[in-house]
């Protein structure tokens, strides 16, 4: 491995252990942008035998040292295909066009994989991918961290206990003003890759809408607000087995951050980041509280969970928080949207136009 | 009438006018652009658009030179502290001056000419008064003089108070209030003029300061048509909105509340930007402090700040004639159809009254 070893140049031992086996891993984290940094470097580094070891990707060799600096990190590299031979298992953190690229070469040399959402940029991509990981034996997961949170967990729980009845209705409002640290462009503009909130938040809502009912209902309407860039306001209206829905997202204006679910008995309510608590109405009763699991009661232990799960699928102790295959009916809605937008009404917009007509 | 051709480079692109700027032109306006961003986070209203985004520090020479290489004209509508204003707008100016621009177009502001009232034509002196923001716009306006002079073609503009979509302070920050019944001066305290120009309006004038040559080394003011009260504005927004009537009255009860608020706002200013990282960790970890938070924002934002009763009780007026003249400005928003337009954005958004689920546990 050439490798930017802490103090020296040089290289190590592959850390590939057999499964059950107990030890230190070494991790690379392939991508040293705005999600490694908020994320995947500081869960691992807060894994005693584990921080030390993790060896950094980025083709920006001083973001990676930056990185190594901060979180006392293990090694740098400027090409992950340098490092496949000597980890037991990669975190792909780069712009979602390389994820199919990058985490398919972990995948076809029997690495395990914990991608970051979205797990492709196309269905056929995301299924490609499943594919590899089948065939070599390694684990492939999507770091859909929503499924943590406990709100979104309890509502799972919630709809599969069928206390609420079928369930009739899904609505999901998330947005707030965009202020997530990127350190490159690649979604915006002319440059851009033409996909905004839908490919980032809308990855976690629609996965939760698939994980709560267990299947991919089908996009009634899709709009968003693009005008040739990426989207930064969408809404997805949904139906299926007789449930309808809508997602609406945004990255301009602070949205309630809630999510609702009406089942022929029983309705839930809450705030998706809520850590303690959600409510339940009965038809025609009160709203009762609905308590949420203690032990996960904030962001930082949602990220030390998923990173511990992962780790703990490597060593062969359980299995995969989200496993790639079930991401895929969302990935697939994603894409149906894509292919399917439409714009919203702007008449703001347009309204634009009169004061450039008589010049020019 | 002479066209300026070519990509036009627009500053503080991620802003409310600047991002308005770069729609307009890009969309309507047959000029290829090239937004100016200090950071990426601030694209996401211009990367809707297939326009060029570049990352520039307006305060860094060499990352101004990059981002002006190869542009004809420039729309500065960039701004923060007093070094980022005057320091930046030297840097655009220089960079401007070395690539031999056809246009540069400042966005300055009404503020220049101070606490003024009256008609106020372009003739009037500036005045300085120890604010930064009105001094900092000033000393940049000497700069483009200094340059003008020089033989750089620059025009700069002194907008009223820009309001329309995406306007934090005139139009969103307004709206929120009226939409949680917060209080506001009482209508005899608010009969000063609110001197209103919808942004396309200014959008319209920087575009026609691009193409025509009668704007160069001329500043003018930008302004609507209309000469309506604080008072007015404020009811018609809040018709808008939907809301119910607003309360007039109980004008001694609401300066009394502005006044007990000030030294608390005060107080809150200072102690966030001292402290705001760490005071931000609160916010996202402890959901009582972020409760409190949240309530006393609510408290300070509904409540008048002694400024806006100065301001809403000032009677002055700024005159757009020498642009009728000189750039042919004439204004194509009523203020009702602006506030047409902006609530329309404002519901869209989720600001005020989409119906979409609101959470409030029993």
């Amino acid at each position: 491995m050439r490798v930017l070893e802490r103090g020296g140049r040089g290289s190590s031992r592959r850390g590939k252990l057999a499964a059950g086996e107990v030890g230190a891993l070494r991790i690379a984290v392939v991508g040293c942008g705005a999600i490694g940094h908020a994320f995947h470097v500081p869960a691992l580094a807060a894994i005693p035998g584990v921080g030390e070891r993790v060896v950094l990707v980025d083709s920006n060799l001083s973001r990676a040292n930056a990185l190594r600096q901060e979180f006392g990190s293990g090694a740098v590299c400027s090409d992950h295909r340098e490092v496949i031979d000597d980890v037991d298992g990669a975190i792909v953190a780069v712009p979602p066009e390389h994820h199919a690229s990058v985490a398919g070469d972990f995948l076809a040399a029997g690495i395990p994989v914990l991608c970051e959402k979205p797990l492709a940029t196309s269905i056929a991509d995301g299924a490609a991918l499943v594919e590899v990981g089948r065939r070599s034996g390694a684990l492939l997961g999507v770091n859909q961290v929503r499924r943590l949170f406990p709100a979104v967990r309890r509502a799972a729980e919630w709809i599969g206990s069928g206390s609420s009845g079928t369930v009739r209705r899904i609505e999901i409002h998330e947005g707030a003003p965009f202020d997530w640290p990127l350190t490159s462009g690649g979604t915006f503009g002319r440059d851009g890759c033409g996909r905004g909130v839908l490919q980032d938040l809308g990855a976690h809502a629609l996965d939760m809408v698939c994980w709560w009912l267990g299947s991919r209902p089908a996009i009634t309407r899709y709009m968003d607000d693009s005008m040739g860039g990426s989207e930064s306001v969408a809404r997805v209206e949904f139906e299926g087995e007789g449930v309808e829905g809508v997602v609406q997202m945004s990255w301009l204006s602070r949205l309630s951050n809630t999510f609702r679910i009406e089942g022929e008995d029983e309705r839930l309510e809450g705030e998706i980041r809520a850590w303690d608590s959600l409510w339940v109405t009965k038809r025609g009763g009160r709203a009762r509280k609905l308590g949420l699991e203690p032990a996960v009661s904030s962001y930082p232990r949602v990220k030390g969970r998923m990173i511990e799960n992962f780790l703990d699928a490597i060593r062969g102790h359980g299995t995969l928080e989200v496993p790639a295959e079930e991401v895929l009916p969302s990935l697939d809605m994603i894409e149906e949207c894509y292919r399917r937008r439409g714009r919203f009404p702007m008449p703001w917009h347009e309204a634009g136009k009169e004061v450039c007509d008589e010049v020019g | 009438m002479k066209s300026v051709d070519g990509p036009v480079l627009v500053t503080g692109s991620g802003g409310f006018i600047g991002g308005r700027v770069v729609e307009i032109l890009h969309a309507f306006g047959g000029l290829p652009v090239r937004a100016s961003l200090r950071r990426w986070s601030s694209a996401v209203r211009v990367g809707r658009l297939p326009v060029d985004i570049v990352l520039c520090d307006v305060t860094d020479p060499a990352q101004v030179r990059e981002a002006v290489a190869g542009v004809r004209s420039i729309v500065h509508c960039a701004y923060g502290n007093e070094h980022v204003t005057v320091e930046g707008t030297r840097n655009i100016l220089a960079a401007a001056q070395a690539e031999g621009v056809d246009r540069v177009v400042h966005l300055s502001t009404m503020e220049v000419y101070g606490d003024v009232e009256g008609e106020v034509s372009e003739e009037a002196p500036v005045r300085r008064s120890g604010w930064e923001y009105r001094d900092s716009k000033i000393d940049a306006e000497h700069l483009c003089w200094r340059y003008a002079d020089g033989g750089l073609p620059v025009t700069v503009l002194r907008p009223t108070i820009v309001y329309g979509p995406f306007s934090r302070n005139w139009t969103v920050e307004f709206a929120r209030r009226l939409a949680a019944g917060g209080s506001f001066p009482a209508r005899d305290d608010a009969q000063g003029t609110c001197n209103l120009v919808y942004v396309d309006d200014l959008v319209g004038v920087i575009h026609r300061a691009l193409h025509r040559e009668e704007g160069v080394g001329e500043a003018f003011n930008v302004n609507g048509e209309e000469r309506i009260t604080w008072w007015s504005y404020l009811d018609a927004l809040n018709e808008g909105l939907g809301l119910p009537p607003l309360e007039a009255g109980g004008r001694l009860a609401r300066r009394t509340r502005s006044a007990a608020m000030a030294p608390v706002r005060m107080a809150a200013r200072r102690t966030l930007d001292r402290f705001e990282r760490p005071i931000m960790e609160v916010y996202r970890t402890s959901p009582t402090a972020k409760r409190f938070m949240r309530w006393a924002e609510a408290m300070i934002r509904g409540t008048p700040s002694t400024g806006e009763y100065q301001l809403f009780r000032r009677s002055v007026g700024f005159s757009t004639d020498k642009a009728r003249a000189r750039l042919g400005y004439r204004a194509r928003f009523s203020s009702s159809e602006g506030i047409r337009l902006s609530t329309s954005w404002l519901r869209h958004h989720g600001f005020v009254g989409v119906p979409e689920l609101q959470w409030e546990p029993r």
